[in-house]
């Protein structure tokens, strides 16, 4: 085939995610993959058995509704009413998607015209920058540096022109576990009412919050909830990524609008597996508190080993990742790092600097992720002390 | 305090709510028999569902499957392609897994396209066609089926002259939503030979591969334009004898199209498990190309 390439220019550049490179080379080298996160023990027996039952019972196996079942949208919105006080209409509030990716894409390819400026955090997750680009707006990178990582809102307030359509959000952060406080979110909501802006808030870690902290949806300060697209997904809070269930909720106008975009993405999803994630949302307290519990532990675990191997480990307030810096090593470039780490000691993890627009930002942080069975980050750890030896 | 902007972008604003959504809702308030939207009313093989129930139970795609599928449906997809239709794909580079058909017609139209580009697609079509290529910045340029002969027929001539210099691709939809046409061989090869000069991507929704029906009724002399028969295959076949079972045939298949061609289909309508949402694309290697999205 002559003339021009086969990618558009949009998507110039985003063609491998680290994580499909990543992942290849943990297959080919038999290393342990503490690069991508998912976890390697699945989630509650019930949840799972209501899923099979689902199969069984011929619930879900044609297409659900556009929205999600009912029976989701409602466990969905009572779940926010739950855990945050939010009331949501589940009929016209609450829409189900292929996981939150789908959600992001939707939600971007619903709510950006060509030419919109979107403020995003940096690091951030590979899909919000080819999400943004498939809308063809522009990304207007929010660094967040070590060691707090937490975000300069005088700097957010400086990024923000006539052309910024929303800000994109994402607590707990994923991959640096930074949690906005109540304080950061009630400036950063103060700001989004000041200059008429959306915000999308991709909030999947919701659940793994650390050391006695609280996640805030932002939609709850005063002027959001009309404001505000919030994003989560059942795969990180009951550890079955596999069955990329996720969801928005927002106000009617705003679901409207990413309904349309997301019903021509994939249409519908998940059938069965949607029975089983609303089982799941109306699982006990001791649930959603063992599982933070259990997964604050690998992360000292981790956290532990990773410094007695010789890291600066930047300790998460959240979610399933723990960012380093590889300085201490005299090493000086991540990737290079990360492609070398498995023939050095057997162990994969993925480099910060892949998720920033200015790479020096990242030059020198690997992320691992702890949601792995505990002797598997003792052999990871293990390993990694070769690293000084 | 409401933003201006209405919050759904220009390209997207025609496309509110599918007519699906519609009908559906109107089937359920009024209590009426839905023979509205494409879904059956009785799930597949038992077999199927156990395998399913089987995976969930013993943990095996409960976690992230690979970014392309798992190996073991995307060699059952290479598998199935050459036992159906002969055609030969690497299962590791010309074969990646999607969430149905319709997310990879969207990501074949969201990196392929860039706006500007003009892509043909017969109308009537299926509705998530004109979204994608909205949302890709496209424009369509439809081809329309016309009632003749007991089938709605293609003109090839009509599609000939819709190429332009912009077009980037044709998107075909092979047996075809909504009217039930088969395209023959005929038809297919002239589609081939023009992709070929015109060096154009093809995007080919095979979804119904399966469902193509042998004819056995006399075709009516003279045909009411209103009540297409079903499709005929070959279209020489003489009318009022039985005619051979007809093929599926996918247009990769042709002269010079393997190379240029993107064959899509899915697991929904095969087996009558619509709610799983298991397509796939065969896509001349690399992949990467429409993993994007």
């Amino acid at each position: 085939m002559s003339g021009r390439p086969l990618l558009n220019r949009r998507l110039d550049g985003l063609g491998t995610t680290i994580f499909a490179e990543m992942s290849a080379l943990a297959t080919a080298t038999g290393a342990i993959n503490l690069g991508q996160g998912f976890p390697d023990t699945d989630g509650p027996e019930s949840v799972r058995e209501a899923a099979v039952r689902a199969l069984r019972d011929g619930r879900g196996n044609q297409y659900p509704p556009g929205p999600g079942i009912p029976e989701l949208r409602q466990a969905i919105a009572d779940h926010q009413r739950r855990f945050y006080g939010l009331s949501l209409d589940p009929d016209t509030e609450v829409l189900v998607t292929a996981g939150a990716t789908e959600a992001i894409a939707a939600t971007m390819l619903a709510l950006l015209e060509p030419g919109d400026e979107v403020i995003a955090f940096e690091p951030f997750y590979d899909s919000y920058a080819a999400c943004i680009a498939m809308a063809g707006a522009k990304r207007v990178p929010l660094t967040l540096r070590a060691p707090s990582f937490r975000p300069d809102l005088d700097e957010l307030r400086s990024k923000i022109t006539p052309r910024t359509r929303l800000l994109l959000l994402n607590t707990p952060h994923n991959p640096t576990g930074m949690v906005l406080t109540a304080d950061e979110q009630s400036t950063i909501a103060a700001l989004a009412v000041e200059h008429d802006l959306l915000v999308v808030t991709d909030e999947v870690y919701e659940h793994l919050v650390f050391d006695g902290a609280a996640h805030v949806p932002i939609a709850s300060f005063p002027g959001m909830r009309k404001r505000t697209v919030s994003i989560s997904s059942a795969g990180k809070t009951f550890s079955f990524t596999g069955w990329k269930v996720g969801w928005v909720m927002a106000d009617g106008p705003l679901v409207s609008a990413v309904r349309t975009a997301k019903q021509y993405l994939t249409y519908v999803s998940g059938g069965p597996f949607q029975y089983a994630v609303a089982e799941a949302l109306r699982l006990p307290d001791s649930y959603f508190d063992g599982f933070r519990a259990d997964l604050q532990r690998k992360r000292d675990l981790l956290g532990d080993g990773l410094r007695a191997a010789g890291f600066d480990v930047y300790q998460p307030e959240g979610t399933y990742f723990i960012t380093t810096d590889i300085t201490s090593f005299g090493e000086k470039d991540a990737y290079a790092f990360c492609r070398a780490l498995p023939e050095r000691c057997g162990v994969v993890a993925i480099p910060n600097s892949v998720f920033y627009d200015d790479p020096d930002a990242g030059r020198t942080q690997v992320r691992f992720t702890f949601c792995k069975k505990d002797d598997v980050l003792h052999e990871a750890t293990t390993r990694l002390q070769r690293l000084s030896l | 305090m409401t933003p201006p902007r209405p919050p759904l972008n220009r390209r997207l604003a025609p496309f509110g709510t599918t007519i699906f959504a519609e009908m559906s809702a109107l089937a359920l308030t009024t209590g009426s028999i839905n023979l509205g939207q494409g879904f059956p009313d009785t799930d597949g093989p038992a077999e199927i569902a156990e395998a399913a129930a089987r995976a969930v139970r013993e943990g095996r795609g409960n976690q992230y499957p690979p970014g392309p599928g798992v190996p073991e449906l995307r060699a059952a997809v290479a598998e199935h392609q050459l036992r159906f239709h002969g055609l030969t794909y690497d299962p590791e580079t010309e074969v990646l897994v999607t969430t149905g058909a319709t997310e990879a017609i969207a990501a074949a139209l969201l990196a392929l396209v860039e706006p500007g580009d003009e892509v043909i697609a017969l109308e009537p079509y299926y509705d998530s066609y004109a979204a994608c290529v909205a949302m890709a910045g496209g424009t369509r340029v439809p081809v329309t089926l016309r009632p003749g002969g007991g089938r709605f027929t293609l003109d090839l001539d009509e599609l000939r002259a819709a190429v332009t210099d912009r077009t980037r691709l044709l998107l075909l939809n092979t047996p075809h939503n909504p009217t039930g046409t088969v395209l023959t061989r005929a038809e297919l090869a002239a589609i081939a030979e023009l992709a070929v000069e015109r060096d154009l991507l093809v995007v080919t929704d095979e979804v119904y591969e399966h469902l193509v029906y042998p004819t056995t009724a006399p075709a009516p002399a003279t045909p009411p334009a209103t009540s297409p028969g079903p499709a005929v295959f070959p279209e020489t076949e003489a009318a009022g004898t039985p005619a051979p079972t007809p093929a599926h045939l996918p247009i990769a298949g042709f002269p010079g199209m393997r190379e240029r061609t993107l064959t899509i289909s899915s697991a929904g309508k095969s087996f009558s498990f619509t709610g799983w949402k298991i397509g796939w694309v065969n896509p001349d290697s690399p992949t990467y190309w429409v993993m994007a999205a």
